[in-house]
């Protein structure tokens, strides 16, 4: 299946290998931000340690090597010795946390569920609640109908999400105290009573996200349809005494098209969104390891957790690309 | 309406201190937690500094960073894109450097960044100041690319138009005719984004500061005192309602402004 999608989007090995490189340079770009700036991962060390103790601990970090090498040991650890960990072979030191000495990926797969739980709720939930927005405001412009969900869309993109979830957590979690302000992340999905728990605790996360996206995505929707509407087509539809039911079905057909492309290239930037999210709601994912590695100095967590946001973003353009030309075989 | 709410913060940020003249800064441990009263309108906080006085102090940093921020993602944004537009020679260069920093994880380069310069740059040009540049420049250096897009699709367009190949055949160089012919055509493009620069900008630095990587805690921002105002938020909601509701009036405002002015 992805195969086909990649020939017959006209995506050849020279796109891939594309990708590949920019993936490359990406590293390189947060490496060397890292290195050009000043920080030393040894500066939360007492100054009391003796210098030899402190070239020791350095050493022991591998910060001692020049930085091409430290580079291309990391890309090896990144791309070569972890692959073959997950496949079972042992290929040599793997990627360890400064501040939990325990290997990244073992980190990051522990964290990934909260996350993701999240960020896919919120998204699911966004689209389902743009779909009718961008529809409503999309069938008649400048009708009240129209106006309302242009101004819900405008508002839900003006809405910092700190202060969205703050405000939630205010309304819902202190006054009426319905819903638990703090995301229980000890919680285990037992039966019924731990789902309804998780899916309680998950209301005002996802609510969130789902406001921010929804309002992107209803805005994009709308344009496409109002753009629809104007086409030939449509108006034969129309003249034909089409119902409005099948006339909206055409409509709809062509006006997900960039909906679908904005629906892939958003991905990377919820993740974002999530990183604030979670903080606000202290749900234990993988914003919440980034922003403690970035505090705590902890290089190789940051290096691996940017890098794989910036990974999401090249893999989210890949598949935005083939999406938009298999769904749309003008362009193929 | 939206041009109003605008004005109406705007002045009150600007020109309200020099009617209201409490120090914002200033500590008094004896009036604590003050409800609104005459002395103090908005109340104090858990400090005793006067809330409207440090609302308007904080208003007065986050629109600064704002403004400056939009200006220098305008600046560069533009520049890109009228080079990347009208010299073809650099075009593949600087659409590559748009395309690399499109698939940038930002935020986390943000946080990145904002971390790893903040005491270089404070022990340079003090904590104040080098909060104020760094910030500045981390969020204008993020947020320029999709207008070196716009900016260069339109040059494009341009740049075949009569008026430009008659200018250009008078005998007019590069410099002269962009500056006279080009930007002037595309200035309304340039307005929307930005606008659109003003308020994301003050969105992201609230979210710098609620995420602990923005300015010093001496020095208010809406985000900030926002982000402060969390601990206390069951007993004393005004603290997080203030500030929050500023920002979004602010960015609705502005973003409303933007939407009616997007060229058609």
């Amino acid at each position: 299946m992805g195969q086909r999608i990649v020939e017959r989007g006209g995506l050849g090995a020279g796109t891939l290998i594309g990708r590949l490189a920019l993936l490359l340079v990406i590293s390189g770009v947060i490496f060397l931000l890292i290195e050009a700036a000043p920080g030393d991962p040894l500066g939360q060390v007492p100054l009391t340690l003796s210098p030899e103790v402190r070239d020791r601990m350095r050493a022991a970090l591998g910060m001692d090597q020049p930085w091409h090498l430290r580079y291309l040991l990391w890309l090896k650890q990144l791309f070569w010795i972890e692959p073959l960990h997950w496949l079972g072979i042992d290929a040599g030191q793997r990627l360890i946390s400064y501040q939990s000495r325990a290997p990244v990926f073992d980190v990051i797969a522990e964290r990934l569920p909260q996350t993701l739980w999240v960020v896919g709720g919120g998204y699911l939930a966004g689209a389902a609640l743009a779909l009718p927005m961008g529809l409503i405001a999309g069938w008649r412009p400048g009708g009240w109908l129209d106006r309302a969900c242009t101004g819900l869309a405008m508002l839900g993109w003006s809405l910092p999400t700190f202060l969205t979830g703050v405000l939630l957590v205010l309304i819902f979690g202190v006054w009426l105290g319905w819903l638990p302000s703090v995301y229980d992340t000890t919680l285990r999905v037992q039966g019924w009573e731990g789902l309804a728990q998780q899916a309680r605790q998950m209301v005002m996360p996802v609510a969130v996200l789902a406001l921010y996206n929804a309002g992107q995505l209803s805005r994009v929707l709308r344009a496409a349809m109002v753009q629809a509407a104007a086409q030939d087509y449509i108006r034969t539809a129309r003249a034909k005494g089409m119902p409005t039911r099948v006339v909206l079905w055409h409509m709809l057909r062509n006006a997900l098209l960039p909906v679908v492309t904005v629906v892939a290239l958003g991905l990377p930037g919820v993740f974002g969104g999530a990183i604030i999210t979670e903080q606000v709601f202290r749900v234990n994912g993988l914003g919440q390891l980034l922003i403690g590695a970035v505090q705590a100095n902890d290089l190789p967590m940051v290096l691996t957790l940017t890098f794989l946001f910036g990974a999401l973003i090249v893999l989210c353009n890949l598949v935005a690309d083939a999406l938009y030309r298999w769904l749309d075989p003008r362009l193929g | 309406m939206a041009k109003r709410v605008l004005v109406l913060i705007l002045a009150l940020m600007l020109l309200g201190p020099l009617l209201w003249r409490i120090d914002p800064g200033l500590l008094d441990m004896r009036a604590r937690n003050l409800g609104p009263g005459l002395g103090h309108p908005l109340g104090t906080d858990q400090l005793g500094r006067d809330m409207l006085a440090r609302l308007m102090a904080g208003g007065r940093v986050s629109l600064a960073v704002g403004f400056c921020a939009s200006v220098l993602a305008v600046v560069l944004g533009t520049g890109v894109g009228v080079a990347a537009g009208w010299f073809r020679r650099l075009d593949g260069a600087l659409m590559r450097l748009v395309d690399l920093f499109l698939a940038l994880p930002l935020l986390p380069l943000l946080l990145l960044g904002v971390m790893l310069f903040r005491e270089p740059l404070a022990r340079a040009i003090g904590p104040a100041a080098g909060a104020f540049v760094l910030i500045v420049g981390a969020i204008g250096l993020t947020s320029w690319m999709q207008l070196a897009r716009v900016v260069r699709a339109e040059v494009m367009a341009l740049r075949g138009r009569e008026f430009i190949v008659a200018a250009r055949m008078v005998g007019n160089g590069s410099g002269r005719l962009i500056v006279r012919h080009l930007l002037p055509n595309i200035a309304p493009q340039i307005g929307v984004a930005a606008s659109l620069g003003f308020a994301s900008a003050i969105m992201t630095e609230s979210a710098l500061s609620f995420l602990g990587f923005g300015f010093p805690p001496d020095l208010p921002t809406w985000g900030r005192m926002l982000a402060e105002g969390v601990e206390q938020m069951q007993l004393y909601p005004a603290r997080v309602l203030l500030p929050g509701g500023l920002i979004l009036l602010t960015v609705l405002a502005v973003n409303a402004l933007a939407q009616v002015k997007v060229p058609r």
